[in-house]
């Protein structure tokens, strides 16, 4: 019998291999990428949610985090062209002039 | 006995594209595997009974997003592959944390949830409007403005300053 303990176990797998994602690789092209797989696991578990209280609160909630993700990715995308404009490449590491 | 196989299956898919995202050569095959990942959950959410953001999903992420991602790449020709990691702790370490990440988020998780109650049906579109164009009006007005100062900000920084056209 497939229960929303499911699918909440499969949004935590997949906000944990996000969170892996942004840890480990350096790109920050996948970076960013590993952020908004991070994002719909959270939406699925509201999805999830949603469905169990048997309300549409849940399915608002991820309409809304559509919406504000989609700023987020077109606002985020155009600050990496901006970098790359200043200091070609992609590789966070490099990128450590606030150190100091 | 179906929804089970489906989920299951559609849940291989979504953990397949994610762990594809992450272990990709280059950026264009990481943005692949985000496309089976958000087409994965866009089925999960029809079997969720959430038409409407299933739809949303195929469109907003897996249609835009994926496109502008893969936009960005081309631009910026980075089709290599990042160079050594320059400190080799920082992968282990990463999982590690990660995963004791996995384990709090389940631990707390579990705490709200009443395990092993059924999943209900019914028809939620119809209800979905209804709630947006009433009680999330206000919400729903300030995402439309969020996106219009999102396009302005675009605009904004992926403008060259006028002497560097010159």
């Amino acid at each position: 019998m497939l229960t929303s303990l499911h699918y909440f176990i499969l949004s935590g797998i997949l906000f944990t291999i996000g969170a892996v994602g942004v840890l480990v690789r350096r790109n920050e092209i996948v970076m960013f990428m590993c952020v908004e797989m991070m994002l719909n696991a959270a939406n699925l578990s509201l999805i999830a949610f949603s469905r169990y209280l048997n309300s549409v609160d849940g399915q608002m909630l991820v309409l809304l985090v559509m919406a504000v993700a989609a700023a987020e990715v077109v606002v985020g995308l155009a600050i990496l062209v901006a970098l790359y404009r200043l200091r070609p490449t992609v590789d966070v590491d490099d990128m450590n002039e606030l150190k100091g | 006995m179906l929804e089970t196989v489906l989920f299951a299956c559609f849940a291989l898919a979504a953990i397949a594209g994610a762990v594809w995202v992450i272990l990709g050569k280059n950026a264009t095959w990481s943005a692949l595997g985000l496309l089976v990942n958000f087409c994965a959950l866009g089925a999960l959410y029809i079997l969720l009974n959430a038409p409407y953001v299933a739809l949303t999903q195929f469109i907003v992420y897996a249609g835009a997003i994926v496109v502008m991602f893969l936009f960005v790449v081309m631009l910026l020709g980075v089709e290599r592959g990042e160079g050594q990691d320059r400190r080799y702790f920082q992968r282990y370490a990463g999982i590690g944390l990660a995963f004791l990440l996995f384990l709090g988020v389940l631990y707390f998780g579990l705490q709200a949830l009443v395990p092993d109650a059924p999943l209900k049906s019914g028809d939620t579109v119809r209800l979905l409007a209804g709630t947006l164009f009433t009680g999330y009006l206000l919400p729903l007005e300030m995402a439309g403005v969020l996106l219009l100062i999102g396009m302005i900000a675009v605009v904004v920084l992926a403008k060259k300053k006028r002497e560097e056209v010159q």
